[in-house]
């Protein structure tokens, strides 16, 4: 054997011939996670953008040491004087049905800490419990019951008597050994996804990712990724699509719980809209807007030319909403009364997002708006459209989009829509305002009456495709099953040869 | 007809979600086949994948049309998995652990010669790259598995030239004896078979 052979024989194995030397995941994983980078690589997480200056970053390293200092104070102090048990911190959150803690009464709340020793008993449909930052569950099944048995930083273990446990565990985070243990034997990971079923035939053990041990009947063995099998039982299974598919659907859900632990969302809207907001400094974008962003204590601050800035502490929790709505004051008088021109158009008033109405100009017109002497109102109206051509104002809705500007886009593509209904770029518009409603601004029945508004308006357009699938999203997005339903059949009916077509499929499936 | 990669860039990078998505089909299974190469563990390396398309959609205004899409890709994908290994070395330190708990799994006893297929052989020679240090194991991937010349993968590193030169020389080294010393790979070397 020579240097020279073995180097060609590697070489010759190792050149890439499209098949990644590991295996790709099923085909549904790759499909969700398409979905997922696209909706990551557009999310506007605070994360995601520019790194703070130097200097900011000195003073957040000061303020989290004080900060450990602090908490390691108020845990050596919580410790020390307390005589039960402290919970263990396990935030739940109840995905649907009727979940009961076997020690409490009362139904368990979104929120409510579990302690260590505390059974879970479901009354009907799933919970999912976050059980550390890395470690969630899912529980369904009939009279599905589990018990928090032992959890700390090393080891968690949980006994599952009936029912059915899907345990995520992130394994980028640290996280403890977690042991799931059965009448049959137990199981035994550090770091995966996997599914453990108490059947009357048996327990059932199913892996999605990773590796976990199996230890029942005196032995011990390794079950990975794909792969299934009964414990005590023989052999290995692989998994079948039905229960790859089942698996991936619960993946999106416990992602959804442990992503939940660190972030919350803040919803912002001010009067006027098209206020800037900065967040410790980093530029977010133009209000109204909706954004994931860190847990904890943030400084927010909002301007808008002619207004008076304003500064504000926020405390975004974990997992949970904040709403702001900021009410801006004019920094002059003399903005009481304002007259608007509007180039044949619709020009609309609103007070305090509430619409009053809107008003349609066949040619030039002048409007005037008097501003309400009450304190709590505003009139906002949109801004003046000049002579501006289709195309430009497509150009500036898109060099809007580039900035991230999503509030700003949605102005223009509306103002070129009220404008210019019937043109080619109106329509174009139309699909891009319902995009933008859709997946930026949150509004889904906005986005779900502009696609149907370009579905009426243009029976040929080039962009039904588009706008059908859109719809088919916002009415999913707004729980009409059976109107989204339909809007697929037709769907696939339409445009069978549809990038869509593989979406809709998973979709339609039982 | 293939798409025209700069267009198809532009239009994803202008937020036009059917583009962002063809990109990503395009491009997944060369991203994957690097990361995996570089990470070695299959469920590690689908986050990485995953960071990389992130990173690689909000660049794509970057991407000028000079050189292939893939290759500007790839240079995202090697310096993504970089960091990752850097970040994560806890965790392959967990993952070590376990698979030298249970060493029947993936590395068992020799395979019968006639029932290994290529993408077995591979996957071994994947799982051996890891023995190499992370600098070494990324010039040879580069080289070996995308071909890329000893100046692309300096440009792409940020590395000399005559760095890359010596890790592709000793990462190429390391490799032949780790082949030569695992019985499966050392028979197919010596045997020719494939």
């Amino acid at each position: 054997m020579t240097h020279d052979n073995t180097d060609t024989r590697i070489e010759e194995l190792l050149r890439y011939d499209g098949e990644p030397p590991l295996g790709a995941p099923d085909e549904l994983s790759d499909r969700y996670l398409v979905r997922v980078i696209l909706e990551k690589a557009d999310a506007p997480e605070d994360d995601a953008l520019a790194e703070p200056p130097a200097r900011s970053r000195v003073f957040w390293v000061a303020a989290a040491l004080i900060l450990a200092m602090a908490g390691g104070l108020v845990w050596w102090w919580t410790r020390a004087r307390s005589v039960d048990p402290s919970p263990t911190g396990h935030a739940t959150e109840v995905l649907s049905g009727k979940v009961v803690l076997a020690s409490q009464a009362p139904d368990l709340n979104p929120g409510q800490a579990v302690h260590e020793g505390e059974e879970i008993a479901l009354a009907t449909g799933l919970a999912g419990v976050r059980l550390h930052p890395a470690v969630a569950v899912l529980l369904d099944g009939e009279d599905a019951r589990m018990k928090v048995k032992r959890s700390n930083e090393a080891l968690m273990q949980l006994h599952l008597e009936s029912g059915r446990l899907f345990v995520h565990i992130d394994p980028l985070l640290p996280h403890p050994d977690v042991v799931v243990e059965t009448r049959a034997g137990s199981v035994r990971v550090t770091g995966t996804v996997f599914e453990v079923r108490v059947e009357p035939s048996g327990v059932e053990v199913d892996v999605l990712r990773g590796t976990v041990e199996l230890h029942a009947s005196g032995r011990k063995r390794a079950l990975s990724r794909g792969q299934g099998a009964t414990l005590g039982g023989p052999g290995t299974r692989a998994l079948s699509e039905a229960a790859l598919a089942r698996g991936t659907r619960r993946l999106q859900l416990s992602r959804s719980i442990l992503s939940a632990e660190a972030r919350g969302w803040l919803e912002l809207t001010t009067s006027p809209p098209g206020a800037m907001v900065t967040l410790d400094g980093v530029v977010m974008g133009k209000t109204p807007l909706r954004a994931r962003l860190r847990a904890g204590n943030r400084l927010m601050e909002v301007e808008l030319t002619g207004y008076a800035k304003v500064r504000e502490e926020l405390q975004l929790e974990a997992g949970r909403q904040l709403s702001r709505r900021l009410l801006l004051s004019a920094l002059s008088h003399r903005r009481a009364k304002t007259t608007w021109r509007t180039l044949q158009g619709i020009a609309r008033a609103t007070v305090e997002g509430t619409r009053l109405g809107a008003l349609q100009y066949a040619q030039w017109a002048s409007l005037q708006i008097i501003e309400p002497k009450s304190k709590t109102s505003v009139v906002s109206m949109p801004e003046p459209r000049g002579a501006a051509s289709p195309r430009e104002l497509l150009k500036k809705a898109r060099a809007q989009r580039r900035e991230r500007d999503w509030s700003g886009a949605a102005k223009t593509y509306s103002a070129l829509v009220d404008a210019y209904p019937e043109t080619p770029q109106g329509h174009a518009a139309m699909v891009a305002l319902a995009h933008l409603q859709l997946e930026r601004l949150g509004r889904v029945d906005a986005a779900l009456a502009s696609f149907e508004h370009y579905l009426l308006l243009a029976p040929r357009g080039a962009l039904r495709e588009e706008a059908s699938f859109g719809r088919i999203l916002a009415l999913r997005e707004m729980g009409r099953d059976g109107a989204a339903k339909e809007a697929m059949k037709a769907f696939m009916q339409a445009h069978p040869n549809s990038i869509h077509v593989f979406e809709i499929q998973e979709w339609l499936a039982p | 007809m293939a798409e025209d990669p700069l267009a198809l860039a532009r239009a994803a990078a202008e937020g036009d979600a059917t583009a962002q998505k063809r990109v990503v089909l395009r491009l997944l299974p060369r991203v994957r086949t690097t990361v995996q190469y570089i990470v070695g563990q299959a469920n590690d390396a689908e986050d990485l994948v995953q960071e990389s398309f992130i990173e690689i959609l909000r660049s794509l205004g970057s991407y000028s049309g000079v050189g292939s899409l893939e290759g500007w890709a790839d240079r995202i994908a090697a310096r993504t998995s970089m960091r990752g290994l850097k970040k994560r070395r806890w965790y392959h330190r967990r993952v070590q652990e376990v698979d030298e708990l249970w060493p029947g799994l993936g590395e068992g006893a020799p395979m019968p010669v006639d029932e290994l297929q290529r993408a077995a052989l591979r996957k071994r020679l994947a799982v051996a790259l890891q023995k190499l240090s992370d600098k070494h194991r990324v010039a040879v991937v580069l080289r070996l598995v995308h071909e890329y010349r000893v100046a692309e993968i300096a440009e792409m590193l940020g590395t000399p030239i005559d760095t890359v030169r010596d890790r592709l020389r000793v990462g190429r080294a390391r490799l032949r004896k780790i082949v030569r010393k695992d019985p499966v790979l050392k028979e197919w070397v010596e045997a020719g078979w494939s």
